[in-house]
């Protein structure tokens, strides 16, 4: 049995909006999917906390990007999820649907 | 108003700068800024009370992370200066344990002895590694640091006892019997005084030695 811990909510949310970004996964564009998509406000030094954590287990990769004077003059940098994250992500999703099965919620909700 | 002339609110971006650890001040206070003048184009008033909170609350969240040793110095200098008026007050006031001449005997020639022994270059590098975590200084450096507060604190002790000495030496050929029971006391109160002030630097000076010694340490 494995014994690798399952992604929190706020990993999975966070892998999932920098595949869908695609290249254009940095910080800003991060928390802004977040914020429209979920309606969850996340400041931007939680955001980097948990990419620093998912970098660190090795389920995201970072590079620096170009600067821009809208950022005066600081570069961005973008993140990308490794096939490391890519799995985590879907045994995460395939534990949930194990859970879902033969389950039905109340109809008024 | 052109919105990229606006500028984000300084203190709190400033306050942010100094507390991210280094890899990320780029990236974080280059988002804030492209998210701010963004919102700046709609509501300037808004994008700026955005921008505080977001700075101010990212900074609370790397601070303990990267400010950790300051604080727990800062802390531990607040917890002795705040048990030292404790103890004056209960010992009868604040006001008798202030004394100008003696605190000049004091401090003035520890600190002037500790800057010839080492150099003001070597204090103002010893106190940036006292209060930045990420400063990094090679053994030698940290050394003399450690030097200066060792000679500041010793000497601050050598000057109170030597001041005492003196003011002991002073009471002994002035007084005379009737004077002793009505003026012996506070005579002999201010006498050690600077005894007191002496060991108050000392007791700060040797926190500042073991928190240099610590980052000395880490370097082996």
């Amino acid at each position: 049995m494995s014994k690798d811990k399952f992604l929190g909510e706020f990993e999975q949310f966070l892998l999932l909006a920098i595949l869908k970004l695609g290249d254009s996964a940095y910080g800003s564009s991060i928390r802004q999917l977040l914020a429209e998509t979920i309606e969850r406000d996340v400041t931007i030094g939680a955001l980097y906390t948990t990419l620093e954590r998912l970098e660190s287990k090795g389920l995201v990769e970072s590079k620096m990007g170009e600067a821009t004077p809208e950022r005066g003059g600081r570069a961005k940098k973008y993140f990308k999820v490794t096939a490391h994250g890519q799995m985590a992500l879907k045994r995460s999703k395939d534990a949930l649907a194990n859970m879902w099965q033969d389950l039905a919620l109340l109809e008024s909700i | 108003m052109n919105p990229i002339t606006i500028q984000p609110p300084v203190w709190s971006g400033r306050f942010l700068q100094w507390v991210l650890p280094s890899k990320l001040k780029e990236p974080i206070l280059g988002d804030l800024e492209e998210e701010f003048l963004s919102r700046a184009q709609i509501n300037p008033n808004a994008a700026k009370r955005w921008y505080q909170q977001q700075a101010l609350r990212s900074a609370f969240q790397f601070l303990w992370k990267t400010k950790r040793g300051l604080m727990m110095f800062i802390f531990s200098l607040v917890v002795f200066g705040g048990l030292t008026i404790m103890a004056l007050v209960w010992g009868g006031g604040i006001d008798m344990f202030i004394d100008i001449p003696s605190a000049m005997l004091v401090f003035i020639p520890s600190t002037v002895f500790a800057l010839a022994a080492t150099s003001s270059k070597t204090l103002s590098q010893g106190i940036s590694a006292l209060l930045n975590d990420e400063s990094q200084f090679d053994k030698q450096t940290l050394t003399n640091a450690q030097l200066f507060f060792k000679v500041l604190g010793q000497t601050a002790i050598l000057t109170g006892i030597f001041s005492s000495l003196i003011g002991a030496i002073a009471i002994g050929s002035h007084f005379q019997a009737d004077d002793f029971s009505t003026s012996f006391g506070p005579v002999f109160a201010v006498c050690i005084l600077t005894l007191t002030y002496g060991f108050g630097v000392k007791t700060i000076c040797y926190v500042a030695e073991q928190k240099l010694q610590f980052k000395i340490n880490q370097l082996v």
